[in-house]
């Protein structure tokens, strides 16, 4: 990687904290989507703390949380909650979405910048302000909220309902509205910018995957981020103002008769909900799948299975997720003829993320792969997309949902398909892009011990939760033991594979060690100047694609992503006019 | 060179019966005649036919604003460039 | 359609090889250079420095999907709206009772409504006083400024329409609370002033995009700046008044 031309401002005679300074107020997406990263760093780094938290107390109930002592059932709930919020709105919509959009999306659309950098800056800072609200409740009164990350009325409704869910329950909701304007802002400008910002020659279908993947997930934000915030302003109004949108005229809470002015109904709320719900969940997950696609390409030497067809398999997985809502509803007391249709909708996605597996495993077959950290990530991205997305149709089917809503086999469903397949496209990019974003390629034997080690410890952890969960474990309950009524003895006998899956929790979060070391070892290596390090074919990857320097030439795409020769030796960039001797030719 | 153009014309084709059948089972689907739980049925009955319209036009409003929205903007994709 | 139509840029380049057959290459039988002279033709250039119409089309796209966004949210409040009127609760004799009461529109309102589409009308005058072509040209080579006068006007006329129409919600808001009709005096009134309450609230963000543009068109040294300035602003207005007729018949009629 040639080193990039460093502006002025930015040249090692200015004061430290000048640079930092400058770095901090500027609107590059380069340092806005390290901005992002950071950010969801921390939010995951908390968020696993709290998970290691509810592992250890659903496994050992009588152990003591360091610095607190027991884990109270409703400080169980709070954990819960944070858990949830933090690792799907704050790692897994802003890490893959917007962190690695603003770092990579405009040198593969072969741009220099995006469309709308301060309001990109300000879509930061919103986000970080709302990260920061969010963390807040830990420390008021009363504590975090413990109405679970989807905040059913009534427990979300009043003060009254439990600790936590007074001022912290309306931090939670300040810190999610301010969320949601930030994440509409930062899809505005990733839409435009794709729109209107790709260099001559990049028509739609010689876009890469990824992008379309960025396109759909921000137009899904766009969407669904508004509905949000209309149901936490009801919610709000409920809560402060009396109304009664989402709550019966009267109601007891804790011994107290609650007066609202209004017939309102929780299902309203479920749905205006999950309308949100699930495109977030989408969104979470649709950038990796593009990166999947790209990266499986670029080591198998093959270019995608039918290219055109993912791009609208993506498009259609998008679109079809606007429509499913009501399948996180089966057992709310839907009218059955809608929970027909959304069952049938729900089933329809099975066929686009069928194609776009088949798509997958066509690109890699017989190829003879090059075994890199990336591909091994990607390929882990496939393994746990299959296995999560099989559960899926299981679920979607509300005579089955009946018996398996709220018990750990969904938990395990979404942390397969969502959390864990997501995670490894996060990876996957850190490892992919290393040599862009670091200009150091990460160490091959680290990374190859920290696949092994996270996919064990994926597939131990959420794998047997398949078990529990049919065994009946329900979700959110902090007690397993002693539980009076039949229930006592099926969930007795969940108990020690509740152990063996908190031990794989814990060995999941030590694999994260050698990426550490991995991270800090690469980065007090001085900088490599290998260009184009895995021989991909892409445009973040042409010299200088990164750099911001306006007097660069411009970038022109001539040809689709992906073009290689039959041995795989021989390829085509996006960006090189040349034609290349092919010599396998006739 | 030929040895690819042959492949390529079969996966299309397999493609192509892989979208149809699929779509073909899941309209076939036993899942047309749900009969709902006993509490989905109480709860329907107990809702007042009125309340039952406004949330089916509730549901029909915010899916298809969402579609024609998401629909729109996949269009202006296309009429860019 | 428009007068000129551009072609793709992959289909723009022209053969100047002899595509490999041997004959002589096709020659340049068009006046002017066979585009290739053609230097005034901005649709030549490459693709970031086509002039400012590519800023404003940025502006546009970026503005209709913020406004998608926005008309979901109201799509989510008109749905529970719906859901709301006829919801109800059995009483101790199973009678299903509605406590649904439909408040009185303020027939301030109407006036307000009136206001405000008028604002649209002048609010558009402006926009396309921007873009004549004559005054442009005057404009950006320093000979006066009949663009940013004109539209200065137009869109100060904008403004204050817009401020008469928060005024008269307000005046409408007052009306309501004399009758003693509050937030909490009936799910009705709840939706009456969560409606109006948003509608204002992003008509007040118009305002203060109004007075963004009024500034630009007053400081900034950019023709193309103001363009897209005034544009969007205008663009923005506009589906403010739309929407706000679709919320008010809704509260008028739909109740």
């Amino acid at each position: 990687m040639k080193p990039q031309p460093i502006p002025a401002t930015l040249s090692p005679t200015r004061p430290r904290w000048h640079r930092l300074l400058r770095a901090i107020v500027s609107t590059d997406h380069r340092n806005i989507g390290f901005g992002y990263l950071l950010i969801s760093l921390l939010a995951v780094l908390i968020g696993t703390l709290l998970s290691l938290a509810m592992r250890m107390h659903l496994a050992w109930p009588n152990w003591q949380l360091p610095l607190h002592g027991p884990v109270l059932p409703e400080e169980y709930l709070a954990i819960v909650t944070m858990h949830g919020t933090l690792m799907l709105f704050f790692v897994l919509t802003v890490a893959p979405q917007s962190g690695f959009s603003n770092l990579i999306l405009p040198a593969q659309i072969g741009s220099r910048h995006m469309a709308f950098p301060r309001l990109n800056a300000t879509g930061m800072w919103l986000t970080a302000i709302a990260l920061v609200t969010l963390l807040s409740a830990f420390f008021v009164r009363g504590g975090a909220p413990i109405g679970g990350w989807t905040a059913y009325p009534p427990l979300s409704e009043t003060a009254l309902a439990g600790p936590g869910q007074g001022l912290g329950m309306d931090l939670w909701l300040a810190s999610l509205a301010i969320f949601g304007i930030a994440t509409t802002i930062g899809s505005i400008n990733t839409l435009t910018t794709i729109l209107s910002l790709r260099c001559e020659g990049m028509t739609w279908q010689r876009l890469p995957l990824t992008v379309w993947g960025w396109f759909t997930a921000a137009l899904l934000s766009v969407l669904a981020f508004s509905v949000l915030l209309a149901a936490l302003l009801l919610l709000f109004c409920d809560r402060h103002l009396h109304s009664g949108f989402f709550l019966p005229a009267q109601e007891l809470v804790n011994g107290v008769l609650l007066q609202h002015r209004g017939d309102g109904s929780p299902l309203l709320w479920l749905h205006l909900f999950w309308f949100f719900g699930h495109p977030e969940v989408y969104i979470a997950i649709l950038p990796g799948m593009g990166l999947t696609s790209m990266v499986l390409a670029n080591f198998a030497r093959r270019r995608v299975f039918a290219y055109r067809m993912m791009i609208a398999t993506t498009l259609l997985i998008g679109f079809l997720g606007i429509l499913v809502w009501g399948h996180h509803m089966f057992v709310a007391g839907l009218n059955p003829f809608a929970g027909t249709a959304f069952s049938i909708s729900t089933m329809a996605i099975a066929i686009p993320a069928s194609a776009k597996v088949l798509s997958w495993l066509a690109t890699i077959w017989r190829s003879r792969p090059k075994l890199t950290t990336p591909m091994l990530f990607a390929l882990g991205f496939v393994s746990l997309f299959i296995t999560g997305g099989i559960t899926g149709p299981i679920l979607a089917q509300p005579i089955l949902d009946e018996y398996l809503h709220n018990t750990f086999f969904v938990v395990a469903h979404f942390h397969l398909i969502m959390a864990m397949a997501g995670i490894f496209g996060l990876i996957c990019a850190i490892y992919y892009w290393a040599p862009l974003l670091f200009h150091r390629t990460l160490s091959e034997s680290l990374g190859k011990l920290h696949f092994w080690a996270t996919f064990v410890g994926a597939y131990s952890t959420f794998l047997p939760m398949h078990f529990t969960g049919l065994a009946g474990e329900p979700r959110h309950y902090s007690q397993l033991a002693g539980v009076a009524g039949p229930a006592t003895t099926l969930l007795q006998s969940t108990m020690p594979l509740q152990r063996h899956i908190t031990m794989g929790a814990i060995f999941l979060v030590c694999a994260q060690i050698p990426f550490l070391i991995n991270l800090i070892l690469s980065l007090r290596r001085p900088a490599e100047t290998t260009e184009n390090p895995w021989q991909a074919t892409t445009m973040e990857w042409a010299p200088n694609a990164l750099s911001t320097h306006p007097n660069e030439s411009l970038p022109v795409a001539y040809r689709e992503p992906c073009q290689y020769s039959e041995s795989g030796i021989d390829f085509l960039t996006q960006w090189s006019i040349s034609t290349p001797h092919i010599p396998e030719a006739e | 060179m030929k040895q690819f153009l042959r492949v390529h014309c079969l996966n299309e084709k397999f493609l192509r019966w892989f979208w149809l059948g699929g779509f073909l089972l899941l309209g076939i689907s036993i899942q047309s005649f749900g009969q709902g739980c006993s509490q989905c049925l109480d709860s329907t009955r107990a809702t007042p036919p009125a309340v039952q319209a406004a949330y089916r036009h509730a549901i029909l409003l915010l899916g298809g604003a969402g579609a024609t929205l998401f629909i729109g903007g996949t269009l202006l994709f296309r009429r860019t460039r | 359609m428009p007068s000129t139509f551009t072609p793709p840029e992959i289909d723009r380049h022209h053969h100047t090889s002899d595509g490999n057959n041997g004959h002589r290459p096709p020659t340049d039988k068009r006046t002017g250079g066979n585009g290739e002279g053609d230097g005034d033709n901005f649709n030549n250039r490459p693709q970031g420095h086509r002039g400012p119409r590519e800023r404003l089309a940025r502006a546009r796209v970026g503005l209709f999907f913020a406004l998608g966004g926005d008309l979901m949210f109201f799509v989510a409040l008109v749905s529970v709206f719906f859901v709301t009127k006829v919801s109800g609760h059995f009483d101790a004799y199973s009678h299903f009772i509605n406590d649904w009461l439909p408040t009185a529109i303020p027939s301030i309102l109407w006036l307000n409504t009136a206001v405000l589409l008028l604002s649209s009308v002048t609010a558009e005058v402006a926009r396309q006083s921007m873009f004549r072509e004559e005054d442009a040209m005057d404009e950006w080579f320093g000979m006066g400024r009949p663009i940013s006068r004109r539209a200065t006007l137009w869109l100060a006329l904008t403004l204050l329409l817009g401020g008469l129409f928060l005024a008269g919600q307000w005046a409408a808001w007052d009306q309501l609370a004399s009758q003693q009709v509050f937030f909490r005096s009936n799910p009705s009134s709840h939706f009456f002033y969560l409606i109006t309450v948003t509608h204002a609230i992003h008509l007040f963000l118009g305002i203060i995009g109004l007075i963004a543009a009024l500034m630009f068109l007053q400081f900034s040294r950019s023709l193309s700046t103001r363009q897209v300035f005034v544009d969007t602003t205008v663009w923005y207005w506009h589906v403010m008044g739309v929407l706000w007729v679709f919320l008010f018949l809704l509260l008028e009629y739909g109740q």
